[in-house]
């Protein structure tokens, strides 16, 4: 056969492909007959979906997006997609891509120049400011934002309107996990980068179907799994999942009753004489629950209260098992716990976040190649632009937080601000601040790239504060559940029609370039809210931003010689790498693999007599001697367990092939096609007591409501339990979630409510 | 059930057959020949493909979920298209390569003219 080099092999595929003709086609977004690949323009760019940071290639052809495919160099995904992806220039060429402004008159909302919206908005938000106060205000974005586009909006909101107001999506899902890396290492996000799976012995899967939430890493997983049998992987989850293939042993809590089984594992790692007595004394201290200091004694008496068989009556889960869990973590070389929202959504979310780390802090699993404590992030920038831009209530940008004065200072002289407009005392954290809409404390909101409507906890809630405050929501999908309730619609360019920055899971920071111009009259988000800001009063403050790259530069000079240091993360390099895992102090720093240890910047800096006799110093420990922290924390229920009338625990969670609210994987006929609807999975035994059959019509009740829904007859939830997907507006299951919050998160726990079923 | 089975087995082989030949002999056309439309046998369009595949033809969607699409649980669609708004049979080798970039030199080694070449449709074993 003659050889084919790849131009003349790709021009004979496409020929061969326009000839068969026979239906799907070459990309994704491309119209039929129109897929010649020859003259399309390849830009670098980055996924638009969870928070694994893949890179992808986007073609372009004529200024529309055609295609999109993995980019073979990035090493995240090392040229590979998921489905979700595959799909995305449908999404960007979607007929539910909002074109124009819209204003509310009459009742309804009708298509206005951007001349007049800007105007409502500056004026409403003005008006409310002036009569009301600032804190009548509020911002509440995304972590699918950029971190340019959260920069400005903290800027208008603490800086200049002087509201700490400023709330984000990551608060439902990434807080815990904050709260968890703060209180244990004492700076939030991990110490290691994905580069410890291909080298870890041990994976513990904790409240995370990585398979479909994430599931380039799950991809990873398998690969490494398939090619070393002797590694082994532990899920702890109420569900089985597809994550289960690669899975050795499966502990089935309880929903809401893990605590005792984490601790459990930790008394065993301990009797069994796997702790790291060196380690432990180098580098580890201990709290009690209140926060009094403790040492390695106190907490073996802690948990002498939690054994497996303790923990077996609480949590369900086998004795046998835990034991087994826990011999598996603790005879492995290396381990990586990963997580997600089975441990973030809860009323014990930190709690359970330390419970987790504290594995690896007491055999020293850490801050050494293939073991982590490694949290894994929903939305693609809640770490870059939402946890680092400070785009929570109580945070500034650069790992600062408002009720420091001196990072006050700092933040407010680069902003060219007034100290004082920076309020000292945090905001409204999400569930208070959508409680103040409803209250009518908080009169006016600018909702960007979310729809709360449809993803707020006990969603039905808040609608009433939607329904009678002025909202402005600035979107690129229309409608979604929150546009109903706007006054003021404003068109976004989404993704691949702006440039700036994405900072994944990994710590990691890429660009994402301009490609083509933003559809009808979407306007960069950035660019919106500054011009708000101008017409608000605020021209001077934000008459410098005329372009991406000097807002990236000035939120970047904030990091300078922080722990998230992005001074080596100029436009100019990051265009030409697949991104930078800080701290990267200089342009010529290679980004930083572990933390606290040797090769970070922060810790070579630190003086040799700290470092002394110790392999790692945690430089943000709130004890000052470098130490993490092992918390003692007990078990709690969670704030609904199931009782007599509500005999079920419902839990809700994503699908491999849909995204939040399906405004991007919804105009994707395929994806619709592969799960067409939501449904509810209910575990055989179950079924069968009930009389429900599979693919029938049931009712699901919480105290907060009932849905009629399809029911899934599968033996993937345990016993007892519900599972739900959230993502259809037909099926808005949040709508039964529990809003009870975390106490130091903040963050809901939407992974229990007590719930009833029956037959329809 | 077993008749529709058939049914849907004769349509599903003759809709390949069609795509192949006119498939392979493109690959000596000049030009693009007139494009030759498949259609997806009339079906319960509420159910997913993977839902009624698994009862329509069971061999071939264990093949699949033996498969590394069917661990990872990339559907039928993936390949396919949704069978309504879009449909193939045989797949174009440009969509395995959006999604496996890294493969185009594997390609150039092997020097294929396609995927399918070499690897089962299904059970995507290199044979």
């Amino acid at each position: 056969m003659k050889q084919l080099n790849r131009r003349e092999f790709l021009k004979t595929s496409a020929a061969a492909t326009a000839a068969a003709g026979v239906g799907v086609s070459l990309f994704p977004g491309m119209a039929w007959g129109d897929q010649a690949r020859d003259g399309l323009n390849w830009h670098k760019s980055v996924c638009r979906y969870c928070g694994v940071g893949c890179g992808v290639m986007i073609g372009t052809k004529d200024d529309k997006v055609v295609a999109v495919k993995g980019d073979a160099e990035n090493t995240i995904n090392n040229g590979h997609l998921c489905v979700k992806a595959f799909y995305l220039p449908k999404a960007v060429n979607a007929d539910t891509r909002l074109l124009n402004p819209m204003v509310r008159k009459d009742g309804k909302l009708v298509e206005t120049s951007w001349d007049e919206a800007l105007d409502v908005v500056a004026k409403n938000f003005n008006k409310i400011r002036k009569e009301h106060g600032p804190d009548a205000l509020a911002f509440y974005g995304s972590g699918q934002a950029e971190t340019e586009e959260t920069y400005m909006a903290n800027k208008l909101f603490k800086g200049c309107i002087g509201t700490n107001n400023v709330e984000g999506n990551p608060r439902l899902c990434m807080a815990s996990a904050v709260g968890g890396y703060l209180t244990s290492h004492g700076l939030d996000e991990p110490a290691g980068t994905y580069e410890d799976i291909e080298k870890s012995e041990c994976f513990m899967l904790v409240g995370s179907n990585t398979a479909e939430a994430h599931p380039i890493i799950f991809e990873r997983l398998m690969r490494h799994k398939h090619a070393n049998p002797n590694v082994k992987i532990v899920i702890i989850d109420p569900r089985k999942t597809p994550t289960d293939q690669v899975a050795d042993l499966h502990l089935f809590p309880k929903p809401g009753f893990d605590l005792p089984v984490f601790n459990a594992i930790s008394q065993v790692l301990i009797a069994e004489g796997y702790a790291d007595e060196a380690f432990i004394k180098a580098h580890v201290g201990f709290k009690s629950n209140d926060g009094k200091l403790g040492d390695l004694e106190s907490y073996k008496k802690f948990l002498e209260d939690y054994t497996p068989e303790k923990a077996e009556k609480i949590s369900g889960v086998p004795a046998a098992d835990i034991v087994k869990a826990a011999r598996i973590f603790g005879k492995s070389k290396t381990a990586m716990s990963m997580w997600t929202m089975g441990l973030n959504q809860r009323q014990r979310g930190v709690w359970s976040n330390n419970l987790v780390h504290n594995w690896h802090l007491i055999t020293g699993k850490i801050g050494v190649p293939g073991s982590d404590a490694f949290s894994l992030t929903g939305q693609p920038n809640a770490c870059g632009g939402v946890r680092e831009g400070g785009g929570l209530c109580h945070l500034l940008p650069g790992h600062r937080v408002v009720a420091n004065e001196q990072h006050r200072k700092e933040v407010a002289e680069v902003w060219g601000v007034p100290a004082a407009n920076i309020a000292p005392k945090p905001g409204k954290h999400t569930v208070a601040m959508f409680g103040a809409l409803t209250d009518g404390d908080i009169k006016g909101i600018y909702i960007m790239c979310t729809s709360p409507a449809q993803s707020l906890p006990n969603a039905k809630k808040y609608w009433k504060g939607l329904k009678e405050q002025f909202v402005v929501v600035a979107e690129s999908f229309y409608p979604t559940m929150t546009t109903k309730y706007a006054d003021v619609v404003l068109p976004a360019a989404f993704w691949s029609e702006k440039e700036g920055v994405y900072g994944c899971t990994e710590r990691r920071s890429q660009y994402m370039p301009l490609t083509v111009p933003p559809r009808g009259q979407a306007r960069w988000d950035a660019f919106i809210l500054r011009d708000i800001g101008k017409r608000m009063g605020f021209e001077k403050e934000f008459a410098k931003y005329e372009t991406a790259e000097i807002m990236w530069d000035e939120y970047r000079s904030l990091t300078a010689g922080k722990d998230m240091d992005l001074m080596g993360a100029s436009y100019g390099r990051l265009k030409k790498v697949r991104g930078l895992t800080w701290p990267v102090p200089t342009e010529d720093h290679p980004g930083t693999y572990k933390r606290y240890t040797k090769g970070d910047p922060v810790f070579d800096r630190l003086p040799a007599e700290k470092k002394a006799g110790r392999r790692m110093y945690f430089y943000g420990s709130k004890t000052n001697d470098g130490k993490a922290t092992v918390w003692m924390r007990p078990h709690m229920d969670p704030a609904e367990p199931t009782d007599a009338e509500y005999p079920f625990a419902l839990t809700t969670g994503r699908i491999l092939e849909h995204w939040h609210t399906l405004t991007m994987t919804g105009t994707a006929p395929q994806l619709n096609r592969a799960v067409p609807k939501a449904y509810a999975e209910i575990h055989p035994a179950d079924a069968k007591k009930l009389g429900i059959a599979n693919r029938s019509q049931i009712v699901l009740g919480t105290r907060r409501g009932e849905m009629q829904i399809e029911a899934r007859v599968i033996d993937r939830p345990a016993p007892g339990t519900i599972f739900v997907p959230w993502h259809w507006e037909e099926w808005p299951i949040n709508v039964l979630c529990n809003d009870a919050f975390d106490p130091g998160s903040k963050e809901p726990e939407y992974k229990v409510a007590a719930a009833w079923v029956r037959k329809a | 059930m077993r008749l529709k089975r058939i049914q849907f087995s004769i349509v599903l082989i003759v809709l390949v057959t069609v795509a192949l030949v006119v498939s392979c002999s493109s690959l000596i056309q000049t030009g693009p020949a007139a494009p030759a439309v498949a259609v997806h046998p009339e079906a319960d369009f509420t159910r997913s493909c993977v839902e009624c595949h698994s009862e329509a033809t069971p061999e071939i969607t264990a093949q699949w979920a033996a498969s590394g699409h069917g661990k990872l649980n990339y559907g039928c669609y993936i390949c396919h298209g949704d069978g309504e708004a879009e449909f193939t049979v045989t797949p174009a080798t440009d969509n395995c390569v959006a999604c496996h970039s890294s493969s185009a030199e594997h390609l150039e080694d092997v020097a294929g003219t396609g995927c399918f070449e070499c690897h089962n449709g299904h059970s995507l074993i290199a044979e």
